[in-house]
């Protein structure tokens, strides 16, 4: 007898060990869409925009990251009441990401502001900023890709694709941003009418020339050369400039830098071949490859937001016949650049493989100021070739460039200021609020927020109090 | 004699029955890991030993030794605990890496099944050419069931491609499902007796196989609606059919001493074709705006359409299988203590993967599309998975022990050579990461006539990693890069009756 108690015994030894090892089901592992069944935030609501983004600095993938906060009423029962919601595009500054606002504590401001009715329930869609330099003024270009193009028409045709219960109609679409997010919301704006309802921003470049056309990045070019310490004498009568050769590489992560892009809406496009300033003496104390800017000098924003803006607004090559030629490759046929040598950056920002001595996708730059200095307070002035092309971006430009009459007469407009804003982005603003009602003849809603004394206004230490006021002007404007 | 008759007739309807609906098992390449519990519990190592009925697969001269008839049947349960982490990106001629729709960076799984292999055989000594023991048996030589998903654009972030794409993905993207079925008729005559005795095994092969891939082919068209992210288009393909073929399995048993058994054996089986269907589909890149640019009546405009195409054809291809060939050895230490060790090599560089050759479609519903028309040669194009496999050898080492005359307890080891170990063309359908060990390890209770068996085993695989590779530049990967770990648990249960 006691042998079949052993046998019995071993056997069901077995059996859980089989069971043990062998029988859990772990499902196929890949992961499920959460934005299905849940609301709150959505973190990767990313999209691809191919062709606007096919060739974007380090951006191979042609994607656009986003979170999206997602109202509970907008679920599928039993998660939610489907019911519709308008959405709100905010737009982050310089090297913002999808969570900036989200930091700032978004969430639970939308949260709570909704819950207690002080505003309607809406999606609230965080795009980021560009990956390289922090941005590229969410203009158009090769390099910066088609950015407004985007903001404007493909990114809400994949909002309402991808979220079926925002409200169709524009009425129910805001925007907003903060510093280069409040230039972009109003770029976007401009080119695309009748796409917005609304546009609440903070301080930005609103005015790149500020009041008086001779101020705002006018008086920070000086600020950005010795940033990088060319200029170690800064406002004295000789500026010295230090070779720093060896102190500044002019390669960095170059993994996701790119090919260019092609058929592009440019604005900064001059006629293809020629602008040669006869007058310009070209460079003989430092060269701008040495003006660079990777992630690794994230300590340099000035000289990055230039870099940024340079390769958005005064890109090398203004136009590229390219065509697809087979995979992942491109054949250039032909390229169109701006002819000025003395404000060239060249061999900064290229492609990581292949032969380096082949610079057919390069992206090369023109800043826009003179490559020499004055004798005097600012040391350094607008080239008269390369900012032009910059205030062709202006937003006092695109607007009388906008295709209806008074481009913004449908949209509410709010704008908070600060006098404490940093780069000249409170007089840039005020410059801005001054066109659009003086000349332009808007009504604006200005939002003069103070500092406190033992708080003054450092990057982004009120925007807590600012998104409050932002969600509820873009909330009764969607009511109305 | 009639009695006989009649479990025999009840046993070959059964395992016919057994055997066409069995899934399957592995060991290198898609070769089995054996059967019986007694040849598994001592890890394979039985061809020296061979006196039960599974000896139609170790070694057919067993039967001659065989003082009792014997019926019996086991049945193997088999879970592949493999996982995946896919590395699979695309790379353009610039160097920058992009998006395939596999799902990257995640750690998949292979879809939940425990995996049952039934066998079954007897024995009979007739007295026909003097004593000769007969046998018949269906038990699976060759065998591999696996199945993955891996692409999936929603999950991988791979928007761009086609928004609707992932509600149109089949759940078993990369599958094997592979049976070899052996009917064989064994005989085994002693020819010096009580020392020398040979047997042969005719085999009828029956190949069933399901085949299911995800190529990413090379879109056909040029300009905007090949640019990426639309440049690879994914063609979901499933295989499925059945062949018949022959094999043979031979074998020599030697006893030089009373203690010592020496063994060599051969195994031959032939090519099998396979013929049956396929369903091929197609889910094609959608972009709204590009085809908004595309003229309306152009391929180009079709592509752009992230329509759906599917298509059934006639499926031919060639199951090659390899030979092999062993020796072995047992030990009778004590009355109580036997070990035994086997070392086998097969030959698998004659298996050089699977050329699927498709003909007939059925394209009915797309007879009036003079897109898909126009463009058959993409849609109708045949699969040819190439394989660069290696010969393999095997060692397996085991031991029995009688701890009383109601109980045998069983262990073993081997160490099993991958024929995939330098093939660059490594693919989730066939998962054998490299040299692997297994450990094994049961008993049999003795009842009476009765023999019931319970062994489980554990197989332990390398890491490996693959690169992305397209070793025959036809535009089609043929591996699918990523970190493959592995493991195998397997349990046997069986019975044996002599009569």
């Amino acid at each position: 007898m006691p042998r079949y108690v052993l046998i019995l015994s071993m056997l069901a030894i077995a059996s859980a060990l089989l069971l043990a090892l062998g029988c859990n089901d772990r499902g196929s592992g890949i992961p499920s869409a959460p934005y299905d069944t849940e609301w709150g935030l959505h973190p990767s609501a990313d999209h691809s925009y191919d062709k606007d983004l096919a060739l974007q600095l380090r951006n191979p993938d042609e994607m656009w990251s986003g979170s999206m906060y997602i109202p509970r009423v907008t679920m599928d029962l039993p998660h939610g009441e489907n019911k519709k919601a308008p959405v709100l595009i905010l737009l982050p500054p310089q090297d913002g990401n999808r969570y900036y606002f989200f930091k700032a504590g978004l969430f639970d401001l939308a949260q709570k502001m909704i819950a207690s009715g002080e505003i309607q329930p809406m999606y609230i869609y965080c795009p980021r900023n560009a990956h390289a330099f922090g941005g590229f003024f969410y203009g158009n270009s090769m390099p910066a890709g088609r950015a407004d193009s985007i903001i404007g028409s493909r990114m809400i045709e994949y909002l309402k694709g991808r979220y079926p219960n925002i409200y169709p109609q524009a009425s129910k679409h805001g925007i907003g941003g903060v510093g280069m997010g409040a230039y972009g919301a109003f770029r976007a704006a401009l080119k695309h009418p009748f796409a917005f309802a609304s546009i609440t921003v903070t301080d930005g470049p609103l005015d790149f020339d500020g009041p008086g056309d001779h101020t705002g990045f006018l008086d920070l070019f000086d600020e950005a050369v010795a940033e990088q310490q060319l200029l170690t004498a800064y406002n004295t009568l000789e500026p010295v400039f230090t070779d720093i050769g060896t102190l500044f590489d002019t390669t960095y992560d170059t993994t996701l830098d790119t090919i260019a892009d092609t058929i592009i809406d440019i604005d900064t496009s001059i006629d293809t071949s020629t602008i040669v300033d006869t007058n310009f003496v070209p460079a003989d104390t430092f060269t701008y490859k040495k003006f660079d800017s990777g992630d690794a000098y994230i300590s340099l924003p000035l000289s990055r937001l230039f870099i940024g803006g340079s390769l958005a607004f005064s890109p090398h090559d203004t136009f590229v016949d390219w065509e697809y030629y087979y995979m992942g490759s491109y054949e250039i046929f032909q390229k169109f650049s701006i002819d000025d040598s003395s404000t060239l950056i060249s061999d900064l920002v290229h492609r990581e493989y292949g032969d380096p001595a082949d610079t057919e996708f390069d992206f090369d730059f023109h800043l826009p100021f003179k490559d020499t200095a004055g004798t005097a307070y600012p040391y350094f002035q607008p080239s008269p070739v390369i900012w032009p092309l910059w205030m062709r971006n202006n937003l006092d430009s695109l607007h009388e460039s906008a295709p209806y009459f008074k481009p913004l007469r449908d949209v509410d407009i709010w704008i908070a200021t600060n006098p404490e804003a940093k780069w000249n982005y409170y007089d840039m603003t005020q410059s801005w609020i001054s066109t659009l009602t003086e000349t332009f003849g808007y009504d604006v809603d200005v939002h003069i927020y103070g500092s406190f004394t033992d708080e003054p206004l450092t990057d982004d230490a009120y925007l807590y109090d600012l998104l409050r006021e932002m969600l509820i002007y873009h909330s009764e404007s969607f009511e109305e | 004699m009639e009695i006989t008759m009649g479990i025999a007739r009840f046993t070959v309807i059964g395992l016919l029955f057994l055997t066409i609906c069995s899934p399957g098992l592995l060991a290198s390449g898609f070769e089995n890991t054996g059967l019986g519990t007694t040849a598994r519990g001592m890890g394979g190592a039985f061809r020296a030993i061979a006196n039960d009925w599974t000896a139609a697969y170790y070694n057919p001269a067993g039967y001659a030794f065989s003082l009792d008839n014997q019926l019996g049947a086991d049945l193997g349960l088999l879970h592949n605990r493999h996982e995946l982490t896919p590395d699979y990106w695309f790379r353009d001629d610039v160097g920058n890496e992009y998006m395939s729709g596999i799902v990257n960076d995640v750690t998949l799984f292979n879809h939940h099944e425990i995996l049952s292999n039934p066998t079954a055989g007897f024995m009979v000594r007739l007295p026909l050419w003097g004593e000769t023991v007969f046998g018949l048996s269906a038990y699976q030589p060759f065998d591999y069931a696996i199945s993955w998903k891996a692409y999936d654009p929603d999950a991988a972030g791979f928007y761009s491609y086609n928004d609707n794409a992932s509600a149109a993905l089949p759940d078993d993207q990369y599958r094997t499902d592979l049976d070899v079925v052996a009917f064989q008729l064994t005989a085994g005559r002693e020819f010096v007796p009580g020392k020398l005795a040979l047997g042969v095994g005719l085999q009828l092969l029956r190949g069933d196989l399901i085949f299911n891939d995800l190529i990413l082919r090379k879109n056909p068209l040029t300009g905007t609606a090949a640019d990426r992210p639309r440049d690879r288009i994914p063609e979901f393909t499933n295989n499925d059919g059945m062949g018949w073929g022959f094999g043979l399995n031979g074998g020599m048993l030697w006893k030089p001493t009373e203690r010592l058994n020496v063994a060599v054996t051969a195994r031959l089986p032939f090519d099998i074709s396979i013929d049956g269907t396929t369903e091929l589909r197609f889910v094609l890149p959608e972009n709204e705006q590009a085809k908004d640019e595309a003229n309306p009546n152009s391929v180009d405009h079709f592509f752009l359409s992230g329509a759906v195409v599917s298509l059934e054809a006639d499926m031919k291809t060639k199951l090659k299988l390899p030979p092999s060939l062993a020796i072995g050895f047992a030990y009778e230490v004590t009355e109580k203590l036997t070990v035994a060790m086997d070392v086998e090599y097969t030959l698998w560089s004659r298996y050089d993967g699977l050329d699927f050759t498709y003909s007939n479609f059925s394209i009915e519903e797309y007879s009036n599309n003079v897109y898909i028309d126009s463009t058959m040669d993409f849609f109708s194009a045949d699969l040819i998975r190439p394989a660069d496999w290696n010969n393999a050898g095997k060692i397996m080492v085991g031991a029995s022990y009688d701890f009383r005359e109601y109980l045998t307890f069983l262990g073993g080891v081997s160490a099993d050579q991958s024929a995939i170990r330098d093939a660059v063309e490594f693919s989730p359908q066939f998962v054998d990461t490299g040299d692997k060990y297994c450990f094994s390890g049961g008993f049999v209770a003795h009842v009476d006539r009765w023999d019931l068996g319970l062994v489980t085993s554990y197989t332990n695989y390398p890491d490996h990693e693959p690169g992305l590779n397209d070793v025959n530049n036809d535009d089609i990967f043929d591996s699918f890069p990523g970190e493959y770990k592995a493991a195998v648990y397997e349990t046997i249960l069986s019975f044996n009756y002599r009569f």
